[in-house]
C-alpha cells in the first residue's frame, strides 16, 4: 500500500497518483524536469501546472501526520536503511507503489506490509486466523470491481476486508448494498484471495465453467453437435449412401470432383498466405530502440497464467524464465494455476518459497479438467491490463513483455491480442523434433503472419498469447469445454471485431519427441479444430453475417481445411498407390478431362511447392535466428523439411484418431507431456473444505 | 530501387522485345528464314493441342518441355492465326521476351548496385544488341530462353553471396530449375553453382552455434565446423531442390509415359543418337578421343564469347582480388557450360554449333555487376571510369568478331546459313509443298508420318487431326500394321541423313529406295516420296 506524507517526494508522488490528482504522465514529465533544473518536485509540479493548490491540500489532508511507510518498516527492524534506499530506486526507475516493490523483491513479507499499512491509516487488519461469521456478500461483480469482502456484520457495523482502502466513490458504491456504517480492514492479496474463494466459490466456477455456455450458448462447445448439425450430416450420409448404391461410378466421381476442388481452393488459399508471409512487414517487428524508449513508470501490471498440472519437476526452471522477464517485478501478477487434485505439485509449489508476486490459484477438482477451465478461473482476479499464458515448461524470450506491450501501443486499438512466436528448444533431438521445430519455424516465421494480413479469423497458439484482459473478459475468455481453446478464442475475438497479431520474440517450448504423444498431441488440435468448426458452423448463415465474406471463407480454409486435407490424404495415396498396383480402368474415370490436368499438377507442382516453401522457410528462420546472434536453431533442420510428406502422413493418422474420439469422447483432455490424462464426465460438486496455500479455511 | 528506375527497367524491356519481335517477324514471316529447331519446338506445343489424339504427353520427351510449354498460350491461336506455328513466331515471341527479360534484369541489377544510369543502360544495351544475343532473340529458339534463366539464377546467387539471404538462394534455385527445364546444359551449370555454394558456405561466418559458458573451446569449435558442414547442406538443398526435383520428374515421366527412364537420353530421337552420324564427318570424327584437337576446334569458337570474361579477370587482378576464392567460383561458372561441350565433343557426341559456345558472355555481364558492388562497397571510385570503360569495350569487341564470325561457315553453319540462305530455306520449301499436296490432293487422307523429320508438313496440314504422327497413343501399331489401322497414305524422308532415325526408316528401311509390295508410289518429293497404302484384302475373300 501507498504511503502518503507530504514529507518525502515520493510519497507526494504516490499520494497525488493514487488519489488521480495528477497523471503518469505528468509526473513522468514532472522528474524529467526535476532532473534536468533541480528543485523541489513540489515546486516543479506547480510551476509545470500539474499540481493546483486544491490538490495540494487533498493530498495533505491525506498524509497529515503519518510517518512514511518505507520510515515505519525501518524503525520497526522490518528493513534495513540500505533496502529500503534500494526500493526507493525501483520505484523512482519504475514507478509503482513501495508496499508492492518490496513485496515483489522479496524484501518484507506481505503481512509485515500490511500491518505497517494498517497502522499507518490507523485501519484494522485482518486477523491472522480469520473466520467468515457472515453469509452477507457483494454481489460478486461489485465486489471484484472493489476487490473488497464482507468479512463480519453486528448490529452496528460492516467489516469489509479490502486489500486498499476505499476511494468515496467505492465506499457510495458499497453504502447502496450495505445500509450500516463501514470498517474496513486490510488484507494482503493472498488472504483477499482465501476469502474470495470461500465466499465466491459458486461465482467462480460459474465464471469459470458455465458462464460462456449460458450467455452465448451459440459459442459454447459445451455440445458437440446440435440437433439440426446431426440431422444434416446423417441426411448427406445417407444421399451418399443412396448415390453410390444406384450409381457407384459416377457417385465416385463426384465426390473425387469435389475434393479435387477442396485441393485446388486449399492450394491457392496456401499459396496465397506464403506470399503475403514473406513480403514485409507482415510481423510486428519491434526494435531495441523502440524496447529502451519505454518508460518503465507507465507499464501496465501484467498477468501471467500458468496452468500446471502434475509438472511439480519443471516448477524451478519456471519461476527462473519467468524471474529472468524483463519487466518491473511489482507490476508482474504471476498466476500459478494448480488443480486442486493435484497435490504433489501444489506441495512442490508451497515448498519452493516462491516471491510474494505469485499467486497459486487452486482449481477447484470439477469438470471438464481443462486447461482452459484453469485459465479462465486464474483470470477472474487477474489484476494485470494484459494477460498472457505460459505452459510450465516454455522459455519466453525476457524481451517478450516489453514487446507485447510496445505492439498493443503501435496497433489500432481493435488488436486485442498479440501472439508471440514459438519455436523448440530440442529442435535437434530427433526426426521428429526437427519436423515439429520446422513445422512450428515456418508457422510462426511465415505462414501465421501472412494469415494476418489477410484479415481473417485465426486459430492463436497455444500459448504465449497477450491479450486485453479487459477485452478478453467481455468476448467470454475459453471455452472450458473446447479441446484447442486456443484456436476456439481465435475465431471469437474475431466475431467480436478484433484482430489479432504476431510479435517477433520467440516463446522456446518443449517439442514432442516421442511418436505416440506426438500422435496424442497432434489428435486433440485436429480434434479441437473439428470441435472448433462444428461449434461456429451451428447456424452457417449467421456466421456468414458475423464473420462477414472474407472471413468466413478463410474461417473454413483454416478451421475446416487443415484437418480435411490430412484426412481426405490418405484416400488420394491409396489411388495413387492401387493405380500403379492394379491398373484399374475405374480410376482415371474418376478423373475426367479438367480434373486429371488439376490433379496432376497438383501432384507435381503443388506437393513440391510446399515441401520447398518449408525448405526455404525454414532456412530463413535459422537465418533470422543466427542473424540475431541466438544460435537456437541449427541448419541442419533444413534437410528434414524435404522430408515433410511423411510427416503429413502422420497427421493424418492423427486425424483420424481425432475423428474416432470426436465420436466417443469429445471432451477427453489428451495431456502429452508427461502423458497423463484428466478426463472429465459431469459437473460434480467437490469437496466443501478448500486448500488453499497450506491454510486451512472453513466454508461458511 | 527508386520508381524512376523501376520505370526505366521497365521501359528497356519494352524496347528491347519491340525490337527483337520485328526483327524476328522480318526473318520468319517476311524472309521464311525459320530455324529448324524453333519450329520443332513450336510444334512440339501444337500436337499437344491439334494432333488427332491431344493429349500434354504429346510435347515429347527428348528435348527439354518449357519452352513448348510456355509456347502453348500462344498456339492457342493457330485456328485463327495459323502463322503463329506455321513461322515459329510462338517461338519468336517467347525467344524475344526472354531477351528483352535478360537486359531487363541485368539493368535492375546495376541500378541496384547504385551504377549510374548512363553506365547500367551502355552495358545492358551492348549485351542486348551485341550480334549473337540479337539473333537469337529474334529467331524462336531455346538458346535465348536458357541464357534469361542463366542469368537470372547468377544475378540471384551473386545476391545471396552478398546478403546471405535465403530468399535470393531460392530464387537462384528456381532459375535453375526453369533453365534445366529448357536445356540441359543447365546440368553443367548447376554443379558449378553447387560448387560454388559449397565454397560460399564452407567460408561463410554466417552459421555459429551458442557457446554456453564454460564449453571448452575445442568443443565449441568441433560444433562450429559441423553447424558450418549443416549450413552448406542446406545451402545446397535450397539451391539444388527444384532442380532435383525437376530432373526425378522428368525421369519418371519419361519412365511412366515412354516405358524408360532414360528415353530422352538414349532413345532413337535422342542428341545421342543424332549425333552418332558425326562419325562419318571427318571433322568430328577426328576429334573423337583428341582432347588437344577439341581444344583447337573450341578455341576458334570461345574467344569469341570470352573478352567479357577476360575482362572481368584483368579487373580482378588490378583490384588486387585475382587470387581468391571468387575467381575460381567465376571461372568455374564460366567455364561450366563450355567444359561439358568439351567433353561430348570428346565423344563425338556434340554437334559443335556456335551457340553452344556463348554461354561465358552472358555468364561474364551477370558477374561484372558483382564486380562493380565489390569496388563500390570497398570505396575504389576512383578509377571507376576506365573500369566502366573496359567492359563495353570488351562487349563491342566481342560483338565485331561474332559478326564477323558467323559469315564463316566453318565456325558458324547456322548462322551463316540464316544470313545467307543457303540450305534450310529450300528443305522448309519441300515439306510446305507436301503439305499443301495433302491439303489440296488428299484433305480427308489418313497419312502416317514421324513428327521428328515431317514436323513442318505437320504444321502446315489444314487438318492435322487426320494426320497419325509419333505422339499418338496408337502409332507404333498403326506404323507395323498400316493396313489394319487404315493408314491410307505414309510418308517416308531420305534415310542419307539424320532422318535414318526417321521412325518409318527404322521400321522399313528399304522403303524410301525400294518400296513395298504393299505400297504403291503416290508422289516424290525432293528427298521425300509419298506412298500410299494399299487396302488390306479382307481374309474371307
Amino acid at each position: 500500500m501507498k504511503l502518503p506524507d507530504i514529507q518525502a517526494n515520493l510519497s507526494l508522488s504516490d499520494v497525488l497518483l493514487e488519489q488521480g490528482l495528477i497523471t503518469h504522465q505528468e509526473l513522468s514529465r514532472a522528474y524529467a524536469y526535476q532532473e534536468k533544473f533541480g528543485g523541489n518536485l513540489k515546486h516543479v509540479l506547480r510551476q509545470l501546472g500539474y499540481l493546483q493548490p486544491y490538490k495540494l491540500k487533498r493530498a495533505i489532508a491525506q498524509g497529515v501526520g503519518r510517518t512514511p511507510l518505507g520510515e515505519r518498516l525501518v524503525s520497526s527492524g522490518v528493513l534495513t536503511r540500505e533496502q529500503l534506499e534500494y526500493a526507493l530506486a525501483i520505484q523512482r526507475r519504475s514507478g509503482g507503489r513501495l508496499g508492492d516493490i518490496l513485496i515483489s523483491s522479496n524484501l518484507a513479507s506481505p503481512r509485515a506490509i500490511y500491518n505497517a499499512l494498517a497502522e499507518q491509516l490507523k485501519e484494522g487488519r485482518v486477523d491472522e486466523r480469520f473466520e467468515l461469521r457472515t453469509a452477507r456478500k457483494l454481489p460478486e461483480k461489485v465486489a471484484r470491481a472493489l476487490n473488497a469482502v464482507v468479512l463480519d456484520e453486528d448490529e452496528h457495523v460492516c467489516t469489509l476486508a479490502v486489500a486498499e482502502l476505499l476511494s468515496p466513490e467505492g465506499m457510495n458504491t458499497v453504502r447502496s448494498y450495505i445500509a450500516k456504517p463501514v470498517r474496513q480492514v486490510l488484507a494482503t492479496p493472498y488472504e483477499l484471495e482465501q476469502l474470495w474463494k470461500i465466499v465466491y466459490s459458486d461465482e467462480m466456477v460459474f465464471e469459470s465453467v458455465d458462464r460462456l455456455a449460458v450467455e452465448q450458448p451459440e459459442n459454447s462447445a459445451s455440445r458437440v453437435l446440435s440437433r439440426r448439425q446431426l440431422f444434416f450430416i446423417l441426411a448427406v450420409l445417407c444421399m451418399l449412401a443412396y448415390a453410390f448404391i444406384r450409381a457407384p461410378q459416377q457417385a465416385a466421381m463426384w465426390v473425387n470432383v469435389f475434393c479435387q476442388f477442396v485441393y485446388v481452393g486449399m492450394a491457392v488459399f496456401k499459396a496465397r498466405i506464403l506470399y503475403n508471409g514473406v513480403a514485409r512487414g507482415a510481423k510486428i517487428e519491434i526494435s531495441a530502440t523502440e524496447l529502451e524508449q519505454l518508460n518503465e513508470r507507465e507499464l501496465p501490471v501484467y498477468t501471467i497464467l500458468v496452468p500446471l498440472y502434475k509438472e511439480a519437476s519443471v516448477l524451478p526452471t519456471l519461476v527462473e524464465h519467468i524471474e529472468a522477464l524483463d519487466y518491473p517485478k511489482h507490476k508482474l501478477d504471476v498466476r500459478l494455476l494448480l488443480e486442486e487434485d493435484d497435490q504433489e505439485t501444489l506441495q512442490a509449489a508451497r515448498a519452493m518459497k516462491l516471491p510474494y508476486n505469485y499467486t497459486f490459484v487452486v482449481v477447484p477438482n470439477m469438470q471438464p479438467k481443462t486447461k482452459p477451465k484453469a485459465c479462465n478461473y486464474g483470470l477472474i482476479r487477474a489484476r494485470g491490463e494484459y494477460v498472457v499464458i505460459y505452459d510450465a515448461e516454455d522459455r519466453p524470450e525476457p524481451d517478450q513483455l516489453k514487446k507485447a506491450v510496445v505492439a498493443f501501443r503501435k496497433l489500432p486499438e481493435s488488436y486485442a491480442c498479440v501472439q508471440a512466436k514459438l519455436n523448440y528448444y530440442n529442435g535437434s533431438q530427433n526426426l521428429l523434433t526437427r519436423w515439429f521445430t520446422q513445422e512450428y519455424s515456418t508457422w510462426f516465421g511465415l505462414l501465421l503472419p501472412g494469415v494476418m494480413t489477410m484479415n481473417i479469423p485465426l486459430p492463436l497458439g497455444g500459448t504465449s498469447n497477450h491479450f486485453k484482459a479487459n477485452v478478453l473478459r467481455r468476448v467470454g475468455a475459453w471455452d472450458p469445454y473446447n479441446v484447442t481453446e486456443d484456436a476456439d478464442l481465435g475465431i471469437r475475438l474475431y466475431k467480436h471485431g478484433y484482430q489479432t497479431a504476431v510479435v517477433d520474440s520467440t516463446t522456446w517450448e518443449e517439442a514432442n519427441s516421442r511418436f505416440k504423444n506426438w500422435i496424442r498431441q497432434r489428435s486433440r488440435w485436429i480434434k479441437g479444430y473439428l470441435q472448433t468448426w462444428l461449434v461456429h458452423m451451428r447456424h452457417p448463415v449467421r456466421l456468414y453475417k458475423e464473420l462477414g465474406h472474407r472471413g468466413f471463407w478463410g474461417f473454413q480454409a483454416v478451421v475446416l481445411g487443415t484437418p480435411l486435407l490430412a484426412i481426405m490424404n490418405p484416400f488420394f495415396w491409396g489411388l495413387m498407390g492401387l493405380w500403379y498396383v492394379a491398373r484399374a480402368d475405374w480410376i482415371p474415370a474418376l478423373f475426367p478431362g479438367v480434373i486429371y490436368y488439376m490433379a496432376a499438377i497438383l501432384l507435381i507442382l503443388g506437393n513440391f511447392f510446399f515441401v520447398y516453401s518449408h525448405v526455404v522457410g525454414m532456412y530463413q528462420e535459422v537465418e533470422r535466428d543466427h542473424r540475431q546472434k541466438r544460435f537456437r536453431l541449427s541448419y541442419g533442420l533444413v534437410v528434414s523439411a524435404v522430408w515433410s510428406p511423411l510427416y503429413w502422413g502422420m497427421m493424418s493418422l492423427a486425424a483420424y484418431r481425432a475423428i474416432w474420439q470426436l465420436i466417443r469422447r469429445p471432451f477427453y483432455w489428451d495431456k502429452t507431456v508427461h502423458g497423463l490424462v484428466k478426463e472429465p464426465s459431469v459437473h460434480a460438486k467437490e469437496s466443501e473444505r478448500n486448500v488453499i496455500g497450506g491454510i486451512s479455511v472453513s466454508a461458511q | 530501387m527508386s520508381p524512376r528506375s523501376n520505370r526505366l527497367v521497365a521501359w528497356v524491356f519494352v524496347a528491347v522485345w519491340a525490337v527483337e519481335l520485328a526483327f524476328g517477324y522480318y526473318l520468319c514471316v517476311v524472309k521464311d528464314d525459320i530455324q529448324n529447331d524453333a519450329l520443332s519446338r513450336v510444334a512440339n506445343a501444337f500436337y499437344v493441342l491439334y494432333s488427332r489424339m491431344p493429349h500434354l504427353g504429346a510435347i515429347g520427351f527428348v528435348w527439354n518441355p518449357l519452352p513448348s510449354l510456355l509456347e502453348l498460350t500462344m498456339v492457342l491461336l493457330w485456328p485463327v492465326f495459323p502463322a503463329i506455328v506455321q513461322t515459329s513466331l510462338a517461338g519468336v515471341v517467347l525467344s524475344s521476351l526472354a531477351a528483352a527479360g535478360q537486359a531487363a534484369l541485368l539493368l535492375k541489377a546495376l541500378r541496384k548496385h547504385g551504377v549510374p544510369v548512363a553506365w547500367s543502360l551502355l552495358l545492358c544495351l551492348l549485351l542486348a544488341a551485341h550480334p549473337f544475343v540479337f539473333l537469337y532473340g529474334a529467331n524462336g529458339m531455346s538458346e535465348m530462353v536458357f541464357s534469361f534463366f542463366l542469368v537470372w539464377t547468377l544475378l540471384s546467387y551473386l545476391q545471396w553471396k552478398r546478403e546471405h539471404t535465403g530468399s535470393n538462394l531460392m530464387m537462384a534455385g528456381v532459375g535453375l530449375a526453369l533453365a534445366f527445364l529448357t536445356r540441359y546444359e543447365a546440368v553443367a551449370f548447376g554443379a558449378a553453382l553447387a560448387a560454388a555454394v559449397c565454397i560460399d558456405g564452407l567460408r561463410s561466418r554466417t552459421p555459429r552455434v551458442h557457446r554456453i559458458t564454460d564449453m571448452p573451446r575445442r568443443r565449441y569449435l568441433r560444433l562450429l565446423r559441423q553447424e558450418r558442414r549443416k549450413y552448406v547442406v542446406a545451402s545446397l538443398t535450397v539451391l539444388l531442390l527444384p532442380s532435383l526435383y525437376a530432373g526425378l520428374v522428368w525421369i519418371a515421366m519419361n519412365a511412366i509415359i515412354m516405358g524408360d527412364p532414360l528415353y530422352f537420353y538414349h532413345s532413337q530421337y535422342s542428341n545421342l543418337a543424332q549425333s552418332s552420324v558425326l562419325t562419318s564427318n571427318s571433322v568430328f570424327a577426328q576429334m573423337v578421343g583428341h582432347p588437344w584437337r577439341v581444344v583447337q576446334f573450341m578455341a576458334q569458337r570461345v574467344w569469341l564469347f570470352s573478352l567479357p570474361m577476360g575482362v572481368v579477370l584483368l579487373h580482378r587482378a588490378r583490384r588486387g582480388r585475382l587470387v581468391r576464392w571468387d575467381t575460381l567460383i567465376f571461372l568455374l561458372l564460366s567455364l561450366s557450360i563450355p567444359a561439358l561441350q568439351f567433353s561430348l565433343l570428346l565423344h563425338g557426341a556434340s554437334y559443335g554449333w556456335l551457340r553452344f559456345f556463348y554461354y561465358p558472355l552472358p555468364v561474364a555481364a551477370a558477374w561484372w555487376v558483382y564486380e562493380l558492388g565489390l569496388d563500390a562497397a570497398s570505396g575504389h571510385r576512383r578509377r571507376r571510369r576506365d573500369v566502366n570503360l573496359l567492359m563495353p569495350v570488351a562487349l563491342i569487341a566481342s560483338a565485331i568478331s561474332v559478326g564477323m564470325a558467323m559469315r564463316n561457315p566453318t565456325i558458324a553453319p547456322e548462322e551463316y546459313d540464316t544470313i545467307y540462305q543457303k540450305w534450310n530455306i529450300s528443305r522448309l520449301q519441300v515439306t510446305s509443298e507436301i503439305a499443301t499436296y495433302i491439303n489440296t490432293r488428299l484433305p480427308d487422307a489418313t497419312v502416317l508420318m514421324d513428327s521428328f523429320s515431317a514436323f513442318n508438313v505437320i504444321v502446315h496440314c489444314r487438318y492435322p487431326q487426320h494426320l497419325i504422327i509419333t505422339s499418338d497413343y496408337d502409332f507404333l501399331d498403326a506404323l507395323r500394321h498400316p493396313q489394319a489401322h487404315h493408314v491410307q497414305y505414309i510418308l517416308v524422308p531420305n534415310p542419307d541423313t539424320v532422318f535414318k532415325f526417321d521412325a518409318v526408316n527404322r521400321q522399313y528401311p528399304h522403303l524410301y529406295a525400294e518400296g513395298a509390295d504393299w505400297v504403291t508410289l503416290e508422289k516424290r518429293f525432293d528427298g521425300w516420296k509419298l506412298y500410299a497404302v494399299k487396302p488390306e484384302v479382307p481374309a474371307h475373300s
